[in-house]
C-alpha cells in the first residue's frame, strides 16, 4: 500500500547526544547576518530565474532575456514559489528553530506514569525493567 | 496574489521581484514564526529558570528583556527581524530608484484630474519627523529627492505591500476597508459629508473612505510632499476622487468644523505624545457638532511584563521611538483634555496585547475585517 503524506510523520531534525559546542558571541556577527540573507536573496532570485526557464521550456518557448522578462507568472506558480521559499526559511535556519522545538518540548507537564501508559507498560513494570 | 497596479506603481524586472518577494518571505517568516516563538521560549525554558532562581514571576519588562537576552533565539530572532525590515525598504528601493524619472513625470497633476493636490513647500517639518526615520524606511515620510519627487510614496506602496506580504490587500487597503466598514455599521444612520484622513501616506486608508461613502468628499493630509504627490497620482489612476495637501495635521489650515469624520490610522504610534495631544485638539477644532474622530487602537489595557516586552517589538528593533509613549497613553484621558465627553467616547473592543502589524492584517479578513481592526483589534471612536 502507498503511504499518503498525512500518514508520515516529520523526520526527526535534532540529534540526540552531548551539546554542540559553543561558538561566536560577537556583536560583529550581526552584520553578517545582513549579508547573508541578501545572499539568500541572490540566492532565491536565481532559483525563480531558473524556475522561469523551466516554465518556457515546458510551454515549447525559446529561453532569451526578453523571454524570462515577459514572463507572466501565474497565481498557482507564484504561491508554488512562495512555499518552497518557506521551506528554504525553515532549512536556512533549522538551528533556531531546534531552540523553539527544545523550548516547547520543555512545556510539557505529563509525568513519565501517563508517558507509559501510552504504552501499556505501569511504572511498576518500567521500573522492574530497569533495575 | 499580486498588487493591483495604477499609473505609478514601480514595475520590476524578474529579478528584483523575485528579491522583493523573498524579502516577503522573510517578514512572513519572522511575524509567524520566530517572533511568536518567544513567548515559548519565555514560557517554555526561560520562566521556569527564572522562577527557580528567584521563588517570583519577573516583574517588569526589563526584567522579562534581560532574561530573555540571555538566549540565543531571542536575540536572533529579534536580529532576524530588525534585518528583515531593513533589507526591504532597500530591496523595493533598487527598482524605484531605477525608474523614478519616468515615476515623477507619471505623478504630475493633470489639468483634467478630478480631485486636486496642495502642497506646503515652505512648511517647517517637526524636529521628530527629521531625527528619526520610522519604521527604519530611509528618508522617513518627507525626503525629496529632487523637485516633484514621490520617491518615498513609491517606496512606501511597495514597501508597505511586502512587510504585510500581502496581508494589507492587493490594494494595501484593507485597514481603511476595516475602519470605514466598522463606523458605517456601528453608525448606519450617520451621513458625513466631508471626511479627513489624517497622515494619510500614499492614501491606502483614505480611499476606502470615498467607497464607503461615495457622497462625501474625501480629504487627505500628511507631512510629506512625496507622500501626496503619489497618493494624488495613485488616487487619480484609480478615478477616486480625493484632495490631498501637504500639512501637519496637528495644524492644518481648514476651518472650524469643517469635517463630520476625522480619522487617522497607523499615526499615533509614529507620533510623540505631546503631538499626539495637539493631534486630538486639532480633531475637536475641525469637527462640526455631531462628527467623530475615528482612530485605531481600543480601550487602554494594562498588560503583563512579558506581553509589554513582545509587543514593544517594533519600538525596541525597528525605529518606533514613540510607540512606547503611544502605547502607555490613557486615550480616554488624552481626549477628554482636549474636550470630548467622557460619555461621547466609544470603543469596539479594548486595546490588544499583540501589536504586530503584518501578522493582525493577516488574521482579519472577510465579514470580521468590517467589525474589527486589523490591529489591536479595536477602535475609538469620539464624538463632538
Amino acid at each position: 500500500m502507498e503511504l499518503s503524506s498525512k500518514s508520515i510523520a516529520p523526520r526527526r531534525r535534532v540529534a540526540k547526544g552531548p551539546k554542540r559546542p559553543h561558538y561566536m558571541a560577537s556583536q560583529e556577527i550581526d552584520k553578517f547576518m545582513m549579508m547573508f540573507t541578501s545572499l539568500m536573496a541572490e540566492v532565491s532570485a536565481l532559483r525563480e530565474r531558473l524556475d522561469t526557464h523551466e516554465g518556457l521550456g515546458e510551454a515549447g518557448k525559446p529561453v532569451t532575456r526578453a523571454s524570462v522578462e515577459a514572463y507572466k507568472l501565474s497565481l498557482p506558480e507564484q504561491q508554488a514559489r512562495e512555499a518552497a521559499r518557506d521551506a528554504m526559511m525553515k532549512r536556512v535556519f533549522r538551528i533556531l528553530l531546534e531552540d523553539l522545538e527544545e523550548a516547547r518540548t520543555a512545556l510539557s507537564t505529563r509525568d513519565l506514569e501517563d508517558v507509559l501508559a501510552d504504552d501499556g507498560t505501569s511504572l511498576a513494570e518500567h521500573e522492574q525493567a530497569n533495575a | 496574489m499580486f498588487q493591483t497596479k495604477h499609473d505609478i506603481l514601480p514595475e520590476q524586472t524578474h529579478d528584483e521581484f523575485a528579491r522583493e518577494e523573498f524579502c516577503g518571505t522573510m517578514r512572513k517568516f519572522f511575524t509567524e514564526t520566530l517572533w511568536p516563538g518567544n513567548n515559548d521560549v519565555y514560557q517554555g525554558k526561560q520562566l521556569p529558570q527564572f522562577e527557580a532562581r528567584h521563588g517570583r514571576k519577573p516583574q517588569t519588562r526589563s526584567e522579562v528583556k534581560e532574561l530573555m537576552e540571555e538566549t540565543f533565539y531571542y536575540r536572533c530572532s529579534n536580529l532576524f527581524g530588525r534585518v528583515a525590515q531593513e533589507q526591504l525598504w532597500d530591496t523595493v528601493g533598487e527598482s524605484i530608484e531605477r525608474q523614478l524619472p519616468s515615476l515623477i513625470e507619471k505623478a504630475r497633476p493633470k489639468p483634467d484630474a478630478i480631485g486636486s493636490l496642495e502642497l506646503h513647500p515652505e512648511m517647517p517639518m517637526p524636529k521628530y519627523i527629521e531625527s528619526v526615520d520610522i519604521h527604519v524606511m530611509p528618508g522617513n515620510f518627507h525626503t525629496e529627492l529632487c523637485e516633484g519627487d514621490v520617491y518615498q510614496g513609491a517606496l512606501y506602496d511597495r514597501g508597505v505591500y511586502y512587510f504585510a506580504y500581502g496581508g494589507m490587500g492587493a490594494e494595501n487597503d484593507k485597514l481603511g476597508v476595516a475602519m470605514a466598514g466598522y463606523v458605517k455599521s456601528a453608525f448606519p444612520d450617520f451621513k458625513p459629508k466631508r471626511i479627513v484622513d489624517m497622515g494619510a501616506g500614499m492614501g491606502f486608508s483614505t480611499l476606502p473612505w470615498k467607497d464607503a461613502y461615495p457622497e462625501a468628499e474625501v480629504y487627505g493630509v500628511d507631512i510629506g510632499a512625496p507622500m501626496m504627490r503619489y497618493a494624488h497620482a495613485r488616487a487619480e489612476s484609480w478615478g477616486k476622487k480625493i484632495h490631498f495637501s501637504q500639512q501637519n495635521a496637528v495644524e492644518t489650515n481648514f476651518p472650524d468644523g469643517f469635517f463630520d469624520i476625522v480619522t487617522h490610522c497607523l499615526l499615533t504610534h509614529e507620533m510623540p505624545v505631546k503631538e499626539i495631544q495637539r493631534l486630538f485638539k486639532e480633531a475637536y477644532r475641525l469637527l462640526a457638532p455631531g462628527g467623530m474622530m475615528v482612530m485605531d487602537g481600543g480601550k487602554h489595557i494594562k498588560q503583563d511584563p512579558d506581553h509589554e516586552l513582545f509587543s514593544s517589538w517594533f519600538t525596541n528593533n525597528v525605529n518606533e521611538p514613540f510607540a512606547s509613549g503611544m502605547g502607555r497613553l490613557d486615550f480616554e484621558e488624552a481626549l477628554v483634555k482636549v474636550g470630548f465627553e467622557p460619555d461621547n467616547i466609544v470603543y469596539s473592543g479594548p486595546m490588544g496585547p499583540v501589536y504586530l502589524k503584518g501578522m493582525a492584517a493577516n488574521s482579519v479578513s472577510g465579514d470580521k475585517a468590517k467589525k474589527q481592526s486589523a490591529w489591536g483589534s479595536a477602535y475609538t471612536v469620539a464624538i463632538k
